[in-house]
């Protein structure tokens, strides 16, 4: 390593960053045990236990690590832990790492929710299903890209069924980010997920970048901040420059000015008060007039359809997709879905909730 | 074959449309910080500036001093806060290039690209600034000559960018009470010569603030198409060129009798 002032500064930036996002990890997992220890009637906090960790971890000590040190900083981590384990606010999954937009959704959705990452979609519909997390969001169409369609297909075939509970729509602001210290002149190379190079690539052409596609954006961004990959950049969301220390050499760098992204919450039960919207889907009999005769109910009872996305299903039908902005406890309404329902296969209504 | 800047096969004279200024046609007037250092400072001055008139907002991200010692500018953060302030005001912006590999980045966002008179013989900066989309404003080098000058602007036209704008600026002279001596002399001779728009920078000619005024009036009465003047809101606190920026109410003042003679020279011709 180079011993100079300046090198030695950015290492410690860089172990700090990593430290916290080790012990962000470690709060995270002491939260998702709590659901474990309630189904084996466990107490959440044991004592045992944690002496068992302590006397593990202070057998480890060294010469510039004290046991007495490791005990301090091990007894705040504890309490920390215990008390967000009392707390038990409702967990969110999200698909990528923590800064993804999805999890900037999340935060807009409900300031209240604790946002965790998943590393695939199917995660986040087991998890939801099998109770690990209150909710999942998922992004669900985009006006850059389209609709999301494995995630509406996964939305559809839920088993056991789950249901929207809420829908937030963002728009996305990418940023091009680079460790600090790194000169713009020097970059050669710019990783993200593939969508967002795509929404990028005209900028990336201009600043004659090279595109490397990252599973995730906001991965990206944990990757540069980690590893300091030379001559580097990502495009990820602002949330990200943030959690990983990483400078904003440039914003709102995609080919469009506003893309704007719909991301629905999802959860094993149904919303509990008075929503706005409600979301369906359905398939029809590949005939003429098949679609026309369901959306005349709703032209006939004044009703706003604000989505309709069709997508080929296994039985070579159509499902269609479709959100009005009503309540289902609206006996008019009730009557239009029962009837939707005799006329079509397939019927699933998918929620009725809050959306602004 | 004829230089590309030379009037001989271009009799009509260049007119560069940066959103809704027509530059070569109307007279303008560029005005900001010597360079971007803070929020508050830049957008002190940005709508003060605003206020009095003026059409497109300065500010040096990336500064070329005498000493490597000297404030260096913000770089890209300060391009992200022209950017910003620019928005918030609706004027479009010039910022300094002296390095090629800053043309693409800093073409992302300014609508003008500046190149200063250390750099007027750069020539692969030169190239560079003609192979981008964005109008360049070229300044005198402070020991060239008329000919010197319109060459260097002749690679930028060369590259395919065919909109430069000449900017006078003072050059070295063995006078020292200012800080180099104003050509104005320069307007009718570029006139003479080329179809290109021709600005003066009267605040790095003179150096002094009190002698911006009487310059910008003389600079528009031989046939100017516009002004590049340094603004500060707080002079005294500035990190670059203080003594030579005027205050905002100095600014003002000089844009009412701007705009007066403006009038008397339309009633002249």
């Amino acid at each position: 390593m180079d011993l100079n002032i300046n090198a030695l500064r950015r290492e410690i930036d860089r172990i700090d960053n990593n430290l916290l996002q080790m012990l962000q990890k470690r709060i995270e997992v002491a939260r998702l045990i709590v659901r474990f220890k309630k189904e084996q009637n466990q107490q959440v906090n044991v004592p045992s236990r944690e002496k068992e960790i302590l006397d593990s971890l202070m057998g480890r000590e060294r010469s510039l690590l004290s046991a007495e040190v490791i005990k301090d900083i091990y007894e705040t981590i504890f309490t920390e832990c215990k008390r967000i384990q009392v707390e038990e606010k409702p967990l969110v999954a999200f698909q990528g790492e923590h800064g993804a937009f999805s999890e900037m959704a999340a935060r807009q959705w409900n300031s209240g929710v604790v946002p965790i990452p998943c590393a695939e979609f199917t995660d986040i519909f087991q998890g939801v299903s099998e109770g690990s997390y209150e909710y999942g969001i998922v992004p669900i169409e985009n006006t850059a890209g389209g609709i999301v369609s494995h995630v509406n297909g996964a939305l559809r075939n839920s088993d056991p069924p789950l249901y929207i509970v809420g829908a937030v729509e963002m728009s996305v602001h990418h940023c091009l980010m680079i460790p600090p210290g790194t000169d713009h002149r020097n970059l050669r190379r710019v990783y993200s997920h593939p969508a967002a190079l795509a929404e990028c690539s005209e900028f990336i052409k201009r600043m004659d970048l090279e595109p490397i596609q990252y599973f995730d954006t906001a991965g990206a961004a944990k990757m540069l901040a980690e590893d300091v990959p030379e001559a580097s950049a990502a495009i990820a969301g602002e949330l990200a420059a943030r959690y990983y220390n990483l400078d904003i050499l440039m914003e709102g760098i995609g080919n469009e000015e506003h893309t704007r992204t719909r991301f629905v919450v999802i959860s094993r039960t149904p919303y509990s008060e008075q929503g706005n919207k409600c979301s369906l889907v359905f398939s029809i009999p590949d005939k003429a007039g098949a679609l026309f005769s369901i959306l005349k109910l709703f032209a006939d009872a004044n009703i706003n359809l604000t989505r309709i996305d069709s997508v080929p299903d296994e039985t070579s039908n159509f499902a269609f997709f479709v959100d009005f902005a009503a309540s289902d406890q609206v006996p008019e309404v009730q009557e239009i879905l029962q009837e939707i329902e005799r006329k079509t296969l397939g019927y699933r209504f998918l929620g009725c909730y809050r959306e602004l | 074959m004829n230089q590309l800047f030379s009037l001989v096969d271009h009799p009509q004279r260049t007119v560069i449309e940066v959103q809704n200024l027509r530059i070569g046609e109307d007279f303008i007037v560029i005005a900001g910080p010597c360079s971007v250092e803070t929020w508050e400072q830049l957008y002190e001055t940005a709508v003060a500036v605003h206020q009095a008139g003026a059409n497109i907002l300065r500010g040096g991200v990336f500064k070329p001093r005498t000493s490597p010692y000297d404030f260096q500018g913000l770089g890209m953060r300060g391009l992200n806060l022209l950017r910003k302030v620019a928005a918030e005001v609706s004027m479009p912006i010039i910022t300094e290039v002296i390095d090629p590999r800053d043309v693409p980045w800093v073409a992302e966002f300014a609508d003008i690209l500046q190149i200063g008179t250390r750099n007027m013989q750069n020539f692969s900066l030169l190239k560079e600034a003609g192979r981008s989309q964005r109008p360049i404003l070229l300044k005198r080098g402070m020991h060239s000559t008329i000919t010197e000058w319109l060459n260097c602007a002749e690679y930028i036209l060369a590259e395919g960018n065919p909109n430069v704008i000449l900017c006078e600026r003072g050059i070295r002279t063995f006078e020292r009470s200012t800080r180099n001596t104003l050509d104005l002399s320069a307007i009718p001779n570029i006139r003479s010569l080329t179809h290109l728009p021709i600005f003066v920078d009267p605040s790095h000619a003179t150096g002094r603030r009190d002698m911006v005024l009487p310059m910008s009036l003389a600079a528009l009465a031989a046939g100017a198409d516009g002004l590049e003047i340094e603004v500060h809101a707080h002079p005294e606190m500035a990190l670059c060129d203080g003594e030579q920026s005027l205050t905002p109410e100095m600014f003002g003042d000089l844009m009412k009798r701007i705009q007066k003679l403006e009038i008397c020279i339309k009633e002249l011709s």
